[in-house]
């Protein structure tokens, strides 16, 4: 199968949103605004960037000026130092959605809170672990979940092998909802290969 | 009518490390190596090559005056030495010495020095080794002392890392070293560039040095325990949870140094150089292909060179990234067994026309590059990849 | 009345370097302010998504319908191709400044016509730990 024509193509699965309805989210957005540093935390693959991304647009309506800091693993330690200073120009009619934040060290984590608290802007960040912020959500992908999204990509390329191939990279990845994507797009990309 | 501008997006650079930051890098790294550096030498190197040095000393009789076992209390704890004075005559003038060896301070485990004092008891004849040039220097063992062969290590991992940051800190560390993202998507050039010696995508040497740091640093780790966990087994009170704990970090410690001997081995195989006469083919391109080894391959058993296409594409999202591969083309154009009798040759080689020219940009890749398999038996195989550049095909 | 945007161009599957001509159509409720043609191609498959501008055309006008005409050559590379973990696209996409009316046209760049495609092939050459000891 072609990368084009596959179905859990990265563009597919992007478009892919959190589960949650509409008043929750909006409960999210009013408890995020209401403090100056919160975070969404939960384990690889769970959808924490997903969640991030539809908040972005709720925020929006409010009036928000939404300003997106994204770091990996890979991110140099020039890279984190510069998307950090990026925030001392924002104020408080933005709101910071910052992804990745798991990577900074304990001085680096701290200065970001501070700049938040100091410009009185509202900042979202993602993490695996806890770190002294309040927590909006817990997010944690669970296999029904999964097997539901699975099939809603497959749609009529789904299989029994395509079931236990996914559910086998769910078991493995303890939950990481890419790594069970990820799995379905190879399972199809070498059929008939 | 209105044509098209071609939009130029500069990507201009970002200079963001500042003077005093690279000032506290240099610092930093400067005192790691230095640190790493003096304890080696004193407590490492010092004392092993005095050790080495010691074989020629002649041998001459002594008496023991005192023999006790050192006790030393600090913040981190009681240490102990070999507190051993003796007696000795050489070139007809009495001196006097307390070095049982040639180690510097005090450790931790009381019983191997009391079993080493328990051997020189005061009053008894003993052999001991005098300097030559310096008849004042005497010591009662002549053997490398233990600690050197943790010193060393351990010592080298701290000079390895304060080197890393000094050399990081000024920008010298190789390029393909530096983790940072490529943003832009890199045109293939259009223009050919003639003939070229290929260059491997990895050299032997840099897997050597890999697995030696990380060697050097785990088993730096490890033997602090294992040397209390033999102390323990010796003194007579062996510590079996600290045994079965360590079995497997030992087990992994002694792949690592096996890894290090393999790489070495690696490093004697012959090599493949390899020259195109054409080293940025265009799709559909003929290109002659010379080949010579720079050793005798008397014993590869089997030789392949093969050229070949892959996709390579990451995922990034979050935190994480994964990179796939998969191989669109795969042609073997020589396959020998037993290629002793021949140490070079030409072949030709085609890039297919209707395939897929070099592609590079962040997330998404076509790589082409040249390989060269070689069998030998119960010896690492000879594996190196020779990445070349493939153009489009040029516009008539 | 809905907003429409248009490109009418002769041939999609066109080849690298070709001088390529055609005519942009626009009928819109409100005056758009700019009217913008831009060529690009941009990945698909396994992989995150990289994409990129190649060229772009920008006509300023409040007419709220109207036709101009276009011409561009296009680059030597890179090529559409249809692979296992990637593919390339490209196309030319029209947009307005004010509004959000949008058009997009697929179009080939290869020297066969077609998108050029890859197939997996098996990959004889992953190395096997510790195989020097088999032999």
């Amino acid at each position: 199968m072609k990368a084009s024509a596959n179905p859990f193509r990265s563009s597919s699965v992007e478009q892919i949103r959190y589960a949650l309805h509409a008043e929750a989210l909006e409960s999210l957005v009013d408890q995020a605004l209401s403090l100056s540093c919160s975070c969404l935390l939960g384990p690889k693959g769970s959808g924490k960037t997903t969640l991030l991304e539809d908040l972005e647009a709720s925020l929006q309506q409010r009036g928000f000026q939404i300003h997106w800091a994204r770091l990996q693993l890979e991110s140099t330690q020039q890279v984190r130092t510069h998307t950090i200073a990026r925030l001392q120009d924002l104020g408080a009619q933005h709101v910071c959605l910052f992804d990745g934040t798991e990577v900074l060290n304990f001085w680096q984590w701290r200065r970001v809170c501070n700049i938040a608290r100091s410009n009185r802007m509202a900042l979202i960040a993602t993490l695996h672990r806890k770190r002294r912020v309040p927590i909006l959500l817990r997010t944690q992908a669970n296999w029904p979940l999964a097997h539901q999204l699975v099939r809603q990509l497959s749609g009529s390329h789904y299989s029994e092998q395509l079931h236990q191939h996914a559910q086998q990279a769910f078991q493995s990845s303890h939950g990481n909802m890419r790594e069970v994507f990820r799995a379905c797009y190879l399972v199809l990309a070498h059929e008939s290969c | 009518m209105a044509t098209f501008s071609i939009n130029k997006h500069s990507n201009s650079s970002h200079r963001l490390g500042k003077a005093s930051g690279k000032a506290i890098g240099l610092l930093f790294g400067c005192v790691f190596f230095a640190m790493g550096a003096l304890f080696c030498w004193l407590m490492g190197l010092s004392p092993l090559l005095k050790s080495l040095d010691s074989n020629e000393w002649p041998q001459v009789s002594c008496v023991i005056d005192s023999s006790e076992v050192g006790s030393h209390r600090d913040s981190d704890g009681t240490s102990y030495s070999v507190d051993i004075c003796f007696s000795y005559s050489a070139r007809g003038i009495s001196y006097q010495s307390d070095s049982y060896d040639f180690a510097a301070g005090s450790s931790s485990g009381r019983s191997a020095k009391a079993a080493i004092v328990a051997r020189y008891p005061v009053g008894s004849q003993q052999d001991c080794w005098v300097n030559p040039q310096d008849p004042s220097q005497a010591v009662l063992s002549r053997d490398i002392p233990r600690s050197v062969y943790f010193v060393i290590p351990f010592c080298s991992v701290f000079m390895i890392i304060g080197i890393s940051v000094m050399l990081g800190t000024l920008g010298w560390l190789p390029k393909q070293w530096n983790l940072g993202f490529n943003s832009r998507h890199k045109r293939v050039s259009t223009e050919a560039t003639g003939t070229q010696q290929l260059k491997s995508s990895s050299t032997g040497i840099g897997k050597v040095i890999g697995v030696t740091v990380a060697a050097c640093f785990w088993n730096g780790i490890v033997s602090v325990f294992l040397i209390q966990l033999v102390n323990s087994h010796r003194s007579g009170h062996p510590d079996w949870f600290l045994t079965l704990f360590l079995i497997p970090f030992v087990l992994i410690g002694i792949a690592l140094i096996l890894a290090i001997f393999h790489s070495l081995l690696a490093l004697a195989n012959p090599k493949l150089e390899l020259r195109l006469s054409e080293s940025s083919p265009a799709l559909g391109d003929r290109v002659q292909l010379e080949w010579s080894a720079t050793k005798p391959l008397t014993k590869v058993r089997h030789l392949k060179i093969s050229l070949q296409g892959e996709e390579a594409a990451t995922y990034r999202r979050g935190t994480n990234s994964a990179t796939d591969h998969s191989s669109f083309h795969h042609d073997i154009l020589l396959e020998l067994d037993q290629p002793a009798t021949q140490q070079r040759g030409t072949l030709e080689l085609c890039i297919p026309i209707d395939s897929m020219h070099s592609f590079d940009c962040a997330n998404n890749k076509i790589t082409w590059r040249l390989c060269v398999d070689g069998e030998i038996p119960r010896f690492p195989d000879i594996k190196n990849s020779y990445p070349i550049t493939v153009r489009a095909i040029p516009l008539s | 009345m809905d907003d429409t945007l248009f490109i009418d161009l002769e041939q999609t599957q066109l080849l690298p370097g070709q001088h390529v001509a055609g005519k942009i159509l626009w009928a819109l409720e409100k005056g758009p302010k700019e009217i913008r043609l831009s060529l690009g191609w941009s990945t698909e498959g396994r992989g995150s998504r990289d994409d990129k501008i190649e060229a772009e055309l920008n006509w300023s006008t409040e007419a709220t319908s109207g036709e101009e005409s276009f011409e561009f050559t296009l680059p030597a590379s890179p090529y559409s191709f249809d692979g296992t973990l990637i593919s390339l696209n490209w196309a030319l996409t029209l947009s307005v400044k004010k509004g959000k009316a949008t058009h997009q046209l697929p179009i080939t760049v290869s020297p066969h016509a077609e998108a050029i495609a890859l197939s997996a092939v098996p990959n004889e050459s992953k190395r096997k730990p510790f195989s020097f000891l088999k032999r």
